[in-house]
């Protein structure tokens, strides 16, 4: 039951992205198409289990019994980058068709507050480890779902055509407002 | 002076590309937490920004980017860690914007354009722009945001106590996560604007 609670309140309660605002600028530089989008949200998601798994792991396991917990930012960062170059040197070895649209992808990542927030959350909230995965997934997850919706806003309005001060960033900003506000209904789903 | 510090901030949010927004429209739900804020951003930029200068002639050009990242993550969890220790109520007020600097992006495309000249001399003044602007955006922001949807005025990092304006705030969504991106698009917008203006006025001088 706790385990279903953590992955809704990331996904929807928590969302990262219109309750906690981390990684507001993807909605203007991922989400073009909803093919892109969906690339982006995955390798976002990829990036967080895996590169948010270990950091975890190096948390529990090491940080904790040495009392060294303020070391946990820096080496997050350091092993999210290390995990994008794995997945640049895995996807130009063995994807070689889609390297064009993953590569421009990977750098966007390393800048992306999802993956860091989401580590320091679960560690904040003294989360198990199995829970931090569900948790992770969940953040990633529901980072997708909102970049998706936002890609096929993102089409409906340039058919909408907004007065001209209004068109691009302004109102994708407004939409997002709207969203958070619709959002903001599945507050009370907390762990 | 309202309209002009509002004017900056947008026409800041403009230049700055939106990027790296989450943590600082996050943290102006008071003036004094996002003074918090813009300390930190102030101080993980120019240590940063001065390491760079004094190290980038060494790096190779294929690890500038990972080096970038890590001086950045190493001054982010430097800067949190003296928060912790000089001010631990702001610093848990903040809680987890204040380590999200160590992925931010302004910082890591400052850092980018860097140059190696005077032992970081023009390093340091390139940064304490950057820092001013980010100074003009989170406080005019904040200042909305705390005026008209808390009704208050330099209250604490946490809301409370402050000079009391109104009674009853007469926009309490601005204080939402929903309002200050409401407010962060209506900004773009008036930023669009001005700059467009800025440019026509341009070219009607050149036509002249």
């Amino acid at each position: 039951m706790q385990a279903l609670l953590v992955v809704l309140a990331a996904l929807l309660a928590d969302n990262f992205l219109l309750s906690k605002l981390f990684g507001v600028e993807s909605f203007f530089t991922a989400s073009e198409k909803p093919s892109q989008a969906a690339l982006y949200g995955g390798l976002v998601t990829g990036v967080t289990v895996i590169g948010g798994g270990l950091s975890i792991a190096l948390y529990k396991l090491v940080y904790l019994p040495l009392n060294i917990a303020y070391l946990t930012t820096f080496s997050t960062v350091i092993i999210i980058n290390a995990v994008i170059c794995v997945i640049q040197l895995f996807s130009s070895r063995l994807l070689k068709k889609h390297i064009n649209k993953i590569e421009p992808a990977l750098p966007m990542i390393s800048g992306n507050c999802v993956v860091l927030g989401a580590v320091l959350i679960a560690v904040h909230n003294e989360l198990n480890f199995g829970l931090s995965l569900l948790f992770l997934l969940g953040a990633g997850v529901g980072f997708t779902i909102v970049i998706l919706i936002f890609s096929s806003v993102q089409i409906k309005m340039e058919k909408a055509a907004p007065s001209e001060s209004f068109r691009g960033i302004p109102i994708l900003l407004i939409t997002a407002a709207l969203a958070a506000m619709a959002f903001s209904g599945f507050y009370g789903l907390k762990f | 002076m309202l309209i002009k510090t509002r004017l900056k901030s947008s026409t800041e949010l403009s230049s700055f590309k939106m990027l790296t927004v989450c943590p600082f429209l996050a943290v102006t739900t008071t003036i004094s937490r996002s003074f918090a804020m813009a300390v930190a951003f102030a101080f993980t930029l120019i240590l940063a920004q001065l390491i760079v200068a004094l190290f980038k002639k060494h790096i190779p050009l294929k690890l500038r980017t990972l080096f970038y990242v890590a001086v950045t993550a190493f001054c982010a969890s430097l800067c949190e860690l003296l928060f912790f220790i000089t001010a631990p109520f702001v610093a848990k007020s903040l809680g987890i914007y204040l380590p999200i600097l160590a992925v931010s992006c302004i910082i890591l495309v400052r850092l980018e354009s860097t140059k190696v000249e005077v032992f970081g001399g023009v390093a340091i003044i390139d940064s304490l722009v950057t820092t001013l602007q980010m100074f003009f955006v989170l406080i005019g922001a904040a200042f909305i945001r705390e005026l008209f949807g808390n009704g208050t005025l330099f209250a604490d990092v946490y809301g409370n106590g402050g000079i009391i304006v109104f009674n009853n705030a007469p926009v309490p969504v601005l204080i939402t996560t929903a309002g200050v991106l409401f407010l962060a698009g209506f900004a773009a917008a008036v930023a669009k604007v001005i700059v467009k203006n800025r440019k026509n006025s341009a070219r009607g001088a050149k036509k002249y």
